[in-house]
């Protein structure tokens, strides 16, 4: 199981990321006449369907894997682990759809539909990624207690931005800590000019961005 | 809405074995093209062909893994644990199959492509007779509730083996019948010939093998049997009439019909049986002592799935018609099949 997943895992960001820049090189073919630009785009999607081909096989056997090597956890929590799985199919689905109509449509469709068949493509990799993260998805519904009451087990990094998650809860007017405590991690309350954002509403900074504000001004 | 999961469970079923299946039989025609000059231009048919197609094909299966592990996952341990031979077997076919086909489209070397092509092919062999003895084990009603049936029994047995060579045969009927509607689009009436002959052959290993599975039926899966033959007479009544006009049709190029038309009474006649067993089995998920009610998940789960099949019907079909209708219209394919430049065996040889 570790072995499969360590291998699709490297080709996932493939499928969000290698797509796009594809797409953009396609956009660039389209607008600027580049031929260039056009010629890379093509023999990128080449490349694209090989690793979504692997990507697709290794997928598969990770789906037979959960059942061969963990029965007993499919047996018993399989009717919640699945629904983000279902969903995910889906959009594996769109995404194998349109693959194949984007690589095999080359000079066959014309280039405004070709280009716009590549959109789902990108989209329904984004859209399968939460299936990859059941805990954070499961995180983004915890009441403040139940927050502040694991938050004691977390690291101490961790620990504090949930609890100052669920102090902010109350002024954020709900329950729904754990999504602010998400939301909080990594974004910078500031716009590009430096500015921090003004708001009614008291904003928790994380300790990096109030630092960085403290610089700007 | 246990009934309706239950329902896009079988649809998918059936899909998976529509699609699926033809895409695996297209492996069975492969591996007996023959060597690597004469199997030449089959092999490049086939690859045009199936090419825009294999993965949305084989994501049906993932469909069913999900829609049953998460609508009932006790009948999905219970499988999983009890046969999980023939189970990992297709699990390893399938890792053959996908990379071997797309490493021999874009493998340089003669002896590479070879090698990949022939992971290809006998794959394409395995999984489907393992996934049929799977669907003859569970029709049986060997794979206890609990799980951990015998792990040899369970498929090795007389209706797993009727299973797995219905499977087989089906696939290389299915696939036959595609290919010959791809070869008369592409203007190779060699290789049209070549696919026609394959159907026929198919058509009849099918017959016989149905034929033969109505005794093997009646001597190792007693109520399988009769409820294929009471509630589902009309099912079986529909294969076995869209079995015998396309096998008419294939068998007699006089009849001048357009061989696409052919397409809808093949996959019909597989259509129909898939969904006879699953019209026998109802309302049971596991021989006489799992039902659908007793094995499904907590409603709230169901009603998400209910939710997800709906997304699924409104997202996927349209997209997946367009796909198909692209493919049918000859708008998907390589910058040039290949095999249309090549000389047909035998030409130079007068």
């Amino acid at each position: 199981m570790a072995f499969t997943l360590g291998f699709h895992i490297i080709l996932v960001p493939f499928g969000v990321a290698f797509t796009f820049i594809m797409m953009i090189a396609n956009w660039r073919a389209l607008r600027r006449d580049d031929a260039d630009a056009l010629l890379l785009a093509q023999r990128w999607s080449k490349v694209a369907a090989v690793l979504f081909a692997v990507g697709a096989v290794s997928g598969t056997v990770l789906s037979f894997e959960m059942g061969l090597l963990w029965p007993g956890l499919m047996g018993r929590f399989g009717a919640a682990y699945g629904i983000p799985f279902a969903v995910e199919g889906i959009f594996f689905f769109l995404e194998a759809i349109f693959v194949a109509i984007y690589i095999y449509g080359w000079n066959r469709l014309s280039a405004c539909v070709h280009f716009w068949t590549g959109l789902p493509v990108v989209l329904s990799g984004i859209g399968r990624r939460p299936a990859a993260h059941p805990r954070r998805c499961a995180d983004l519904r915890q009441p403040v207690a139940t927050v502040r009451r694991r938050a004691r087990h977390l690291p101490r990094r961790h620990r504090r931005r949930n609890l100052r998650a669920a102090d902010a809860a109350p002024t954020l007017g709900r329950r729904r800590a754990g999504a602010r405590a998400l939301r909080t991690r990594g974004r910078r309350r500031t716009r590009p000019g430096g500015d921090a954002v003004t708001s009614t509403q008291p904003t928790r900074l994380t300790d990096g961005a109030a630092r960085f504000v403290e610089d700007r001004t | 809405m246990t009934t309706v999961v239950a329902g896009a469970l079988l649809a998918g079923i059936i899909l998976y074995g529509v699609f699926g299946g033809a895409d695996f039989g297209t492996g069975l025609w492969d591996l007996t093209a023959g060597g690597a000059a004469r199997g030449a231009r089959p092999r490049a048919l086939i690859d045009h062909a199936i090419g825009p197609v294999w993965e949305a094909n084989h994501t049906w299966l993932i469909f069913c893994l999900v829609i049953l592990w998460t609508g009932f996952p006790t009948a999905f341990a219970a499988i999983m644990t009890t046969l999980y031979i023939p189970l990992g077997i297709a699990a390893f076919g399938i890792v053959l199959r996908g990379s071997g086909f797309a490493f021999r489209k874009v493998s340089m070397r003669t002896a590479a492509q070879r090698l990949n092509g022939v992971a290809f092919a006998t794959s394409s062999v395995l999984t489907p007779f393992c996934f049929g003895s799977v669907a003859g084990g569970v029709a049986s009603g060997r794979v206890p509730s609990g799980g951990h049936g015998d792990p040899i029994t369970s498929w090795l047995n007389p209706t797993g083996v009727l299973g797995g060579l219905l499977a087989v045969s089906t696939c290389g009927y299915l696939a036959a019948i595609f290919l010959i509607a791809d070869a008369r689009r592409d203007g190779a009436a060699d290789l049209e010939r070549w696919a026609r002959r394959r159907a026929v052959l198919a058509a009849l290993a099918a017959g016989i093998a149905a034929l033969v599975g109505l005794f093997v039926l009646h001597a190792d899966a007693r109520r399988l049997w009769t409820r294929l033959l009471h509630v589902g007479w009309p099912l079986i009544a529909i294969s076995t009439a869209a079995g015998l006009a396309a096998l008419l049709v294939t068998a007699t190029p006089t009849l001048r019909w357009r061989p696409a038309a052919v397409r809808p009474l093949g996959a019909l006649a597989v259509a129909a049986v898939l969904a006879g067993w699953g019209v026998a089995q109802y309302p049971y998920l596991l021989g006489t002592h799992l039902n659908l009610h007793s094995g499904a998940a907590p409603a709230a789960t169901m009603t998400a799935l209910g939710g997800v099949t709906l997304l699924a019907v409104v997202l996927v079909v349209p997209s997946l018609a367009w796909l198909l209708w692209l493919t049918h219209h000859g708008t998907l394919a390589e910058i040039e099949p290949g095999y249309l430049t090549q000389r047909p065996p035998g030409a130079d040889r007068n």
